[in-house]
């Protein structure tokens, strides 16, 4: 190979931009961080304690930890949580960390709410866009290579269901379904934030199956697949193999931008009470707790400001990365934008 | 043009029908809903579901029912054998049936009493996000690369990124609490939408912003451009005749989505200012399982964006010569 390939590139191209790169790495912390919740000497997110109203941060300074610490049980962990937990005992015993940030109304430490509410938003927005990621590949893919009348009528139903305001359609269908929710749970083990972000997943794909279909059409016209026909590749494989892989960077740019706005719809909802339910947290849903305590007698401003900085914070990141990435793999330079 | 106004409105109503057929057969389907038989509701809104869907009808009667125009019972039209006093019902007569919470309004009652309020808000974020962002945008190309475009480039993604009851909170805290100069929440004078009316339009302003500074800047590289330049126009004419008009095609893209933006944002902007509008009823109707109500608001809501959607077909073609040509053709 003589000259590097495009994704080397890429990387070249986005290790220039020091703003890029510093999100990279915030955002590979936040996420390990999250990963790793249950490893961290931090308290546990759900412990309530009998206080009158919320404690104000403490400084490691004055009060850097002491032991203490039991199980979360109530947020069900997996296995991987169970051993992270006990990798946990045996590293720090039952030591955690003081109230750094504060605690909430009923004594509930925010630094672990914040870390364990990392966690529900990360992988939520990770799970719808992955979903979004891969009915738009599919949908454009098919759309773009079958051409003509298909090609047609598959992009007149996104045109119309574009047109649809789909977060009250969301909402909607969420609170059809919370009356079937235990059915739901019991029989396919599907909460009802699973069942949230798989139907945001399934309504933000529109957009890219539209930039999908545009791309895997001019490639479809052109030599690459004509050749590939004559060497007997079936339609299936040259779809798979050689023209979707073609559309990756640019469906991995719209990955970058679409996790920020589901972990915004996230918020919006947790925010309205309608998406994750206690115990559970989620920045959106601290955000909202916070929110409520916002009032000009006794402000415990801690509860709203440090989740609007970490949801702030990551969302910021991602943008700026998400920008950086789609500079670096289109050459031509940022053209269209679109929401 | 008349051929693509027409072809919209078909693929429009298909959609329509499409949203309304799925939550009505949802409706019905999901147990403890109101039209499960065991589920036990007020006694005037047992008698009004009754009245409007004929609970012991057929389903497909019930559901030809919900949609109208006809009424179908017994007094309908004289033709279909009722007595000709209450001919036209359902949905096609814009009746979207008694609300579930509260007793003594209809959906549509509801509707007719909060839209209003709703859309003055919106209006009033997009009135001042639209020249604000445009403005910053154009800023940012002209300077581009100075700290001016530093700073509105900056300033457009944190608009982007911090949610808006984020700052709705922050704003209220500043200009409510901090420096009491407006009201933290009600509504009544004009007063209490301004503090809405910014939290509201912020994220649209940022988007603007970033959409008509890459706008104006691709146009600015075009050949047309040089072209103008060449034959001796000044700068303020080839900007405003030439470039501005090219490089504004994405933020008139960008409208239809924002509106919905806006529509959706004011679901959190309401509940925050405890403004009475169609946003903080959708919640209360989706929180206490008013399925007819936040049914009606989501059906209106997408008929009010997908006409805001033709309208910008429709400024898209008018100006960009491309673009009607194809449509003709």
């Amino acid at each position: 190979m003589s000259s590097p390939g495009p994704w080397k590139q890429a990387a070249a191209r986005l290790r220039a931009n020091r703003l890029a790169w510093i999100s990279a790495w915030l955002l590979a912390l936040v996420g390990l961080l999250s990963l790793c919740a249950p490893l961290l000497p931090i308290r546990s997110p759900i412990e309530a304690r009998d206080v009158r109203e919320a404690q104000a941060p403490v400084s490691p300074l004055a009060h850097f930890g002491g032991p203490g610490f039991t199980a979360p049980e109530l947020l069900e962990p997996s296995r991987f949580d169970r051993a992270l937990l006990a990798a946990r005992a045996a590293l720090f015993g039952d030591w955690q960390t003081g109230a750094w940030l504060g605690t909430d109304a009923r004594g509930r430490d925010l630094l672990a709410r914040l870390v364990w509410g990392g966690r529900t938003s990360l992988s939520a927005a990770l799970i719808a866009a992955l979903t979004s990621l891969a009915i738009g590949l599919l949908y454009g893919g098919l759309s773009g290579y079958a051409g003509g009348r298909v090609d047609e009528l598959m992009m007149r139903a996104v045109d119309a269901l574009q047109s649809i305001p789909f977060l009250f359609f969301v909402i909607f269908v969420g609170t059809l379904l919370s009356g079937w929710r235990t059915e739901l749970a019991d029989r396919y083990g599907l909460d009802r934030e699973a069942l949230f972000f798989v139907v945001i997943g399934a309504v933000w794909w529109l957009s890219l199956s539209r930039i999908v279909r545009g791309q895997v059409r001019s490639l479809r016209e052109g030599e690459l697949v004509a050749a590939l026909r004559v060497l007997g590749a079936s339609h299936a494989r040259i779809l798979l193999r050689h023209l979707l892989p073609a559309v990756l960077p640019l469906a991995v740019v719209y990955l970058a931008l679409t996790i920020p706005s589901v972990m915004l719809f996230e918020s919006f909802l947790s925010f309205l009470g309608l998406g994750i339910e206690a115990p559970r947290m989620s920045w959106g849903s601290l955000a909202a707790d916070g929110a409520e305590a916002l009032n000009p007698v006794r402000s415990a401003w801690w509860l709203a400001l440090f989740p609007a900085l970490a949801m702030g914070l990551v969302l910021l990141a991602l943008n700026l990365f998400g920008d950086a990435l789609r500079d670096a793999l289109d050459p031509r330079g940022g053209g269209e934008e679109r929401a | 043009m008349t051929w693509f106004l027409l072809r919209r409105a078909l693929a429009f109503t298909l959609t329509l029908w499409v949203v309304v057929s799925v939550s009505f057969f949802l409706m019905r389907a999901v147990k403890g809903g109101p039209f499960d038989s065991e589920r036990e509701l007020p006694p005037a809104i047992e008698l009004a579901l009754r009245a409007q869907y004929h609970l012991d009808w057929p389903l497909w009667k019930q559901y030809l029912q919900y949609l109208g125009p006809l009424n179908l019972d017994a007094h309908g039209p004289t033709w279909l054998g009722g007595d000709g006093s209450n001919c036209l019902t359902g949905l096609l007569a814009g009746d979207f049936g008694p609300s579930l919470r509260y007793r003594d309004l209809s959906v549509s009652e509801i509707l007719g009493a909060s839209l209003p309020i709703s859309l003055a808000l919106g209006c009033l974020a997009l009135a001042w996000s639209m020249p604000a962002g445009l403005l910053l945008g154009c800023l940012s190309a002209l300077r581009r690369g100075t700290r001016t475009d530093g700073a509105v480039r900056a300033l457009a993604t944190l608009g982007i990124a911090v949610p808006n009851f984020v700052l709705a909170g922050l704003l209220v805290l500043v200009f409510a609490f901090a420096w009491p100069v407006l009201p933290p929440a009600g509504y009544g004078e004009l007063r209490h939408l301004v503090l809405p009316a910014l939290a509201l339009g912020a994220p649209v302003a940022a988007y603007v912003a970033r959409l008509s500074r890459s706008g104006l800047l691709e146009a600015l590289a075009q050949e047309w451009v040089r072209c103008a330049r060449a034959k001796g126009l000044s700068e303020r004419a080839v900007l405003l005749r030439h470039a501005l008009r090219a490089g504004l095609m994405p933020v008139v893209a960008y409208l239809g989505p924002a509106a919905a933006g806006i529509l959706t944002g004011s679901l959190v902007i309401e509940k925050i200012f405890a403004i009475p509008g169609t946003g903080s009823h959708f919640v209360n109707g989706a929180l206490n399982r008013d399925y007819t109500l936040a049914m009606g608001v989501t059906i209106v809501y997408t008929a009010l964006v997908f006409g805001l959607n033709v309208l910008v077909d429709l400024a898209q073609a008018a100006l960009d010569p491309r673009i009607a040509s194809r449509e003709r053709a």
